[in-house]
């Protein structure tokens, strides 16, 4: 009699545990199941592309420099490993997105087409954290220094040098 | 109801006339002005915080910082520190039978209490996130804010995207006071009220930084803390803000419930 009593006046609290187990297990099941796309060569690239083109012309307007076209058709490439020298040149299209998972070790590579009609191509180093948001830092010799000065002779941060970007996931 | 309400408003009065509420309500205020005014004295940016990079371009990006400082570190304790002690208290005093002998019954005291640590969280955020827009606002500048996808957002839209931000992370706040005023029920004690959700808040910021675990990661109260990552980024996303408000409001329902049904349980009879 009194084991069944106790069990009776336990029962309320177990249950709201169990309960509440249940409906956080639910919502992580409903969370995956919902078609995120997550951490990937193909999602960065489609997201470093457009963010450097912004960046590109946030920089000349920091600069004061009135031509902005010259980065409308910046696309890029991520793959992850691979030890791609920052700066180097590549033939464009000769690497293709892979990898997958948040964390160092990410390579993007910008493919830019130059005023002068060439294709230059920056090697940006990703760190990808698992909420999806990463920072991409980009080769020194070729994006210019950490701070640049704008005309009116203020120091602001390089866009291009370092940026940050956040992935639907 | 009308207990309810009465016991509210005792409560409303207990904790403003505490100095530790004061202290931490007053610090809420003040601490934006003092980083945001250290931030213009210095070269040197946050760079390893999201939207630090652009705190010298314009002063929408500082409430963004502050906002990811607090709610890695700072906020689970803010809010445990009133909310853990808030049923504690009573015991620490020895005043729950004298309470109990009121018309107001438990349910109207727990009510009470619960609604009176709640309203303390949602000024606490309101606070300190209208005082770093405004620090930010007035000591850098209102230029245009640099979102995540690289493009201008214009002043009027930053303030409301801000503002939004902070909005956001209410359901995580209030999950935090749920789970304080759960211990504070628990243990009744007001120490261990205030540490164990702090701690659990830590021990889930580091569990979001594990790598493959992703569907845990999804039910942690503190993925509730990032979810505004998508008001920023030139195509805007809103569903973590819709799945992690989801599982934030799973954890208040559920920290309440139990908390509710172990005060009901309690025999005070015995001490």
């Amino acid at each position: 009699m009194s084991g069944i009593r106790r069990s009776s006046t336990r029962s309320p609290l177990a249950r709201a545990a169990t309960r509440m187990t249940v409906l956080l297990a639910g919502i992580a099941l409903l969370a995956t199941g919902c078609g995120t796309s997550g951490i990937t060569g193909a999602s960065l690239a489609a997201n470093v592309g457009p963010t450097f083109r912004n960046m590109y012309r946030l920089q000349q307007r920091l600069l004061g420099d009135a031509d902005q076209s010259t980065a409308d058709n910046a696309w890029a490439r991520c793959f992850r490993g691979g030890a791609v020298k920052p700066g180097a040149t590549a033939v464009p299209g000769s690497t293709r997105n892979s990898g997958s998972g948040a964390g160092t070790g990410w390579t993007c590579l910008v493919h830019w087409p130059a005023p002068d009609g060439h294709t230059q191509t920056l090697g940006y180093e990703l760190s990808v954290q698992p909420n999806g948001c990463y920072t991409a830092q980009g080769p020194s010799g070729y994006v210019g220094q950490q701070d640049i000065r704008t005309p009116e002779g203020k120091t602001v941060t390089n866009p291009l040098f370092e940026f940050d970007g956040c992935l639907t996931i | 109801m009308r207990h309810a309400l009465t016991a509210y408003r005792w409560e409303l009065e207990k904790l403003t006339a505490q100095w530790r509420v004061r202290a931490v309500l007053g610090v809420a205020v003040a601490a934006p002005w003092l980083f945001v005014a250290v931030l213009r004295m210095q070269d040197a940016v946050p760079a390893d915080t999201l939207f630090g990079r652009w705190v010298h371009l314009t002063g929408f990006a500082a409430p963004l910082v502050v906002l990811v400082f607090t709610t890695q570190y700072a906020l689970p304790l803010a809010i445990s520190l009133v909310a853990g002690d808030v049923f504690a208290a009573e015991d620490r005093y020895g005043t729950w039978k004298m309470l109990l002998t009121r018309s107001a019954g438990r349910g109207a005291l727990f009510a009470g209490k619960a609604l009176a640590a709640g309203t303390y969280t949602v000024v606490l955020v309101a606070l300190l996130g209208l005082s770093s827009l405004a620090a930010g606002v007035v000591v850098l500048g209102h230029d245009p804010l640099v979102g995540l996808s690289g493009t201008l957002i214009t002043a009027g839209t930053a303030t409301g995207l801000v503002l939004a931000a902070w909005a956001s992370v209410l359901p995580a706040a209030l999950g935090f006071a749920a789970l304080a005023m759960l211990c504070s029920v628990a243990t009744r004690n007001g120490p261990a009220g205030i540490i164990v959700p702090t701690l659990v808040g830590l021990l889930m910021q580091l569990g979001s930084f594990v790598n493959g675990v992703d569907p845990l990661r999804r039910v942690l109260l503190t993925a509730n803390f990032d979810a505004w990552h998508g008001l920023f980024t030139a195509h805007r996303f809103y569903q973590p803000l819709v799945t992690t408000g989801l599982v934030s409001a799973t954890y208040l329902v559920a920290c309440l419930g139990i908390g509710y049904l172990l005060l009901h349980r309690r025999d005070f009879a015995e001490g």
